[in-house]
């Protein structure tokens, strides 16, 4: 017998999470007792897996975590975004009397917990485990996801108004998890506009685990922004994992900026000729903040063609960890892949570490990729201080201004003066606003 | 206002500025002139308060402060203005949220209100019409893009804006169009009064037949070997720094060139 078959003794954490599948209300459907199963079987990643290897889970395993109930009586101070769709959640249950869904012709909009209830077989259609993704935290959330969404857009919807799906936590004093589950299929020649919003407040430690699986069909057109937000003692991990077929393009923006330590795996296919994928992401950590983001980008096919553009703030005692990772198969000659990850350290004692990784099994490419780690520009801190500006002031000019060259990219107004005023207080100064 | 005596400033273990002694009073405008890296922006910088410089000896006072000991942005509330040989591009800074920032500091300083958008923006408009500068320049990332001679039509309208006491001009006239020269000297004129002063460091005589200077310096070696009145530049004009630098030639000092 091999030393991997032999059954590894179940950590106290699995123990808990396994009581947390028994009493959920789905516990007998066979997708997520298969699920479960895959979970409990590997427990947590430690840092020897090579994927966890500058994230430590030991603080997240040490702790217990309830389950939230549906109808919580908590409203949320939502921000509205004009002409927006908007679905709120609050501890990982949909609220439908806080939430603008009204009905559009060719979207389709059915939550997770309505599927529980009215159709099961299409419910474990969905929650299939995407492209045979390994990773743990997939399975858990497919265990025991208790609400979420599945978006449909038919084919040549195109819906002018960006679908927020906004996320809180009560003011519960207890630790709770969520683990929202998103199912976006966006239809030949559709296009739409998903953001996810994590908002933190308080100071007790949740844990969300959420997955959001996209399948672009020929010609769709999807941008995906995810902004977590959450308070700054948080677990925060999240899967987006995306097939593309022809002509399909995703854009996507990731913003980091909340949670005690948080975790993403991007995980993109293009499946396609003259698919596309645009990766944006930001990563701001200070305090002992702990943000990491995997990307994994796979050309498939030929003619696809990816673009990833990360930056990391690290400040304090804050720690950034990228790794993005573009695989192009043998087969998938033409591929113009880019990537480019900057970063900046701005005390002695934060880290960062920054690794692009091309792994390229044909000749006919165009791939690029850099990444660097430095510090604000002294030339521009002088000017800006020989214009009467504080030192602090100055500092948070340009880290805004490095910040913003993401933040500026994502589609909505509101979302990015949100940012940009959550930025202001992140970034040490209170900055006001441009006249 | 200004009094730098015997200020001698190494860069790493190279001695650049080697006892530069100079008095600058309200109301003068005073040029410094003098061969490629004689120490001219090096003494500009110093003035700003710019890091890395190491200052071996001497002082400079500024209307009773001990300049050197002020931050960069306590030397801009005071007063100190400098445009910069090189501007330098800030990307994602807005133009006029520094200036805006910046303004509103220094009046903070000075115990003034400070100015609300609509206040602002009424002021600045007037102040890019000085500078002929079309309003898009605002909202662009501060010099970002700027052509070499936007850049120095942005520090002047910075200068303009921002009201020192004491304006450091580093080469503003280089690189500008004959017509651009003209609104950039206005601008510079448009600041002389009994209460301010300026120093303008340039190659050329041209700018000063728009802007007249009260007293010509020669800068060469790290030392201010010769100081006169405007005459002074046409001379270098006609004959070039040789025969300044000849050995034989003696030092003068800066109020020799006052007693003359
Ligand atoms: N950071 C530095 N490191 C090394 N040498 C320096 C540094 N800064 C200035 N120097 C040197 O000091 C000398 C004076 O430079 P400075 O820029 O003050 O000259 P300048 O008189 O302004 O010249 P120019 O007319 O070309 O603008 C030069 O020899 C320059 O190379
Ligand atoms: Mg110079």
């Amino acid at each position: 017998m091999t030393a991997a078959s032999q059954p590894i003794a179940k950590s106290a954490a699995v123990t808990r999470m396994q009581a947390a599948f028994e009493h959920h209300t789905g516990s007998s459907m066979p997708v997520r007792q298969q699920a479960f199963a895959l979970f409990s079987h590997n427990g947590f990643p430690g840092t020897r897996d090579e994927q966890w290897k500058y994230t430590n889970l030991r603080r997240l395993e040490a702790r217990e975590f309830g389950t939230g109930q549906p109808g919580t009586p908590y409203q949320p101070e939502i921000l509205k975004t004009a002409d927006a769709l908007q679905m709120v959640f609050v501890d990982g249950h949909y609220r439908s009397e806080l939430s603008n869904v009204p009905v559009i012709a060719g979207l389709q909009i059915t939550t997770l917990s309505e599927l529980q209830q009215s159709d099961q077989t299409r419910l474990s259609e969905i929650l299939a485990i995407p492209g045979n993704h390994r990773c743990r935290f997939v399975a858990l959330n497919t265990a025991l996801t208790e609400d979420g969404v599945l978006i449909e857009a038919g084919p040549g919807t195109k819906l002018d108004c960006p679908l927020v799906l906004d996320f809180f936590w009560s003011d519960a004093q207890w630790s709770l998890m969520a683990h929202p589950r998103i199912v976006i299929r966006a239809g030949e020649h559709s296009k739409l506009t998903v953001i996810e919003r994590f908002t933190g407040s308080g100071t007790t430690v949740h844990f969300n685990n959420g997955v959001t699986t996209a399948q672009l069909a020929e010609g769709a057109h999807l941008e995906h922004c995810r902004i977590q937000n959450e308070n700054s003692s948080s677990f925060h991990i999240g899967l987006l994992y995306a097939e593309l077929a022809e002509q399909a393009t995703l854009l996507d923006h990731q913003i980091n900026f909340g949670a005690a330590l948080a975790r993403m795996d991007i995980h993109v296919l293009l499946n396609g000729r003259d698919s596309r994928a645009t990766l944006n992401g930001l990563q701001f950590a200070t305090g002992t903040q702990h943000h990491d983001t995997h990307l994994q980008v796979e050309h498939c096919v030929p003619h696809t063609q990816s673009n990833e553009d990360y930056r990391g703030i690290a400040d304090q005692r804050g720690r950034i960890v990228f790794n993005g990772k573009v695989h192009v198969h043998e087969k998938a000659i033409k591929t113009d892949a880019q990537q480019s990850s900057r970063n900046l350290l701005l005390s002695s004692t934060a880290e960062i570490d920054t690794k692009p990784e091309l792994e390229i099994y044909n000749d006919d490419v165009k791939c690029a990729h850099g990444a660097t780690v430095g510090q604000l520009d002294a030339n521009a801190l002088f000017y800006l201080r020989s214009r009467g500006l504080d030192e602090s002031q100055a500092r948070a000019l340009l880290t805004h201004a490095f910040a913003n060259h993401i933040i500026a990219q994502l589609p909505v107004a509101e979302l990015r003066e949100q940012l940009t005023d959550a930025g202001h207080v992140r970034f040490g100064a209170q900055l006001e606003s441009a006249p | 206002m200004l009094s730098i005596k015997d200020l001698h400033v190494n860069v790493g273990d190279k001695q650049i500025l080697k006892g530069i002694t100079l008095e600058v009073r309200a109301g003068e405008v005073h040029a410094v002139m003098g061969p490629n890296g004689s120490g001219k922006s090096t003494l500009s910088q110093v003035l700003a308060g710019r890091e890395g410089y190491e200052i071996i000896s001497g002082s400079i006072t500024f209307n009773g402060h001990d300049l050197l000991a002020l931050s960069p942005e306590q030397r801009a509330r005071e007063g100190v203005f400098l445009a910069m040989q090189y501007p330098v591009e800030i990307p994602g800074v807005n133009n006029v949220y520094l200036l805006k920032a910046g303004l509103n500091a220094i009046r903070k300083h000075r115990g003034l209100a400070e100015l609300d958008a609509f206040e602002f923006l009424s002021l600045i408009k007037e102040k890019m019409k000085l500078m002929q500068m079309d309003e898009s320049f605002l909202n662009r990332g501060v010099n970002e893009g700027f052509s070499g001679g936007e850049k120095k039509r942005n520090e002047i309208l910075q200068m303009a804006v921002l009201e020192p006491m004491l304006a450091l001009l580093d080469e503003t006239d280089s690189g500008l169009d004959i017509d651009a020269l003209r609104i950039v000297a206005n601008g510079v004129n448009s600041l002389r009064s009994k209460e301010r002063a300026i120093i303008m460091v340039t190659h050329y005589q041209r700018l000063l037949d728009y802007i007249t200077p009260d007293y010509v310096h020669v800068l060469a070696g790290g030392q201010i070997i010769k100081s006169g009145d405007k005459t002074l530049a046409l001379e270098l004009e006609q004959r070039g720094y040789d025969w300044l630098t000849q050995p034989g030639f003696q030092k003068q000092s800066l109020s020799g060139a006052r007693d003359a």
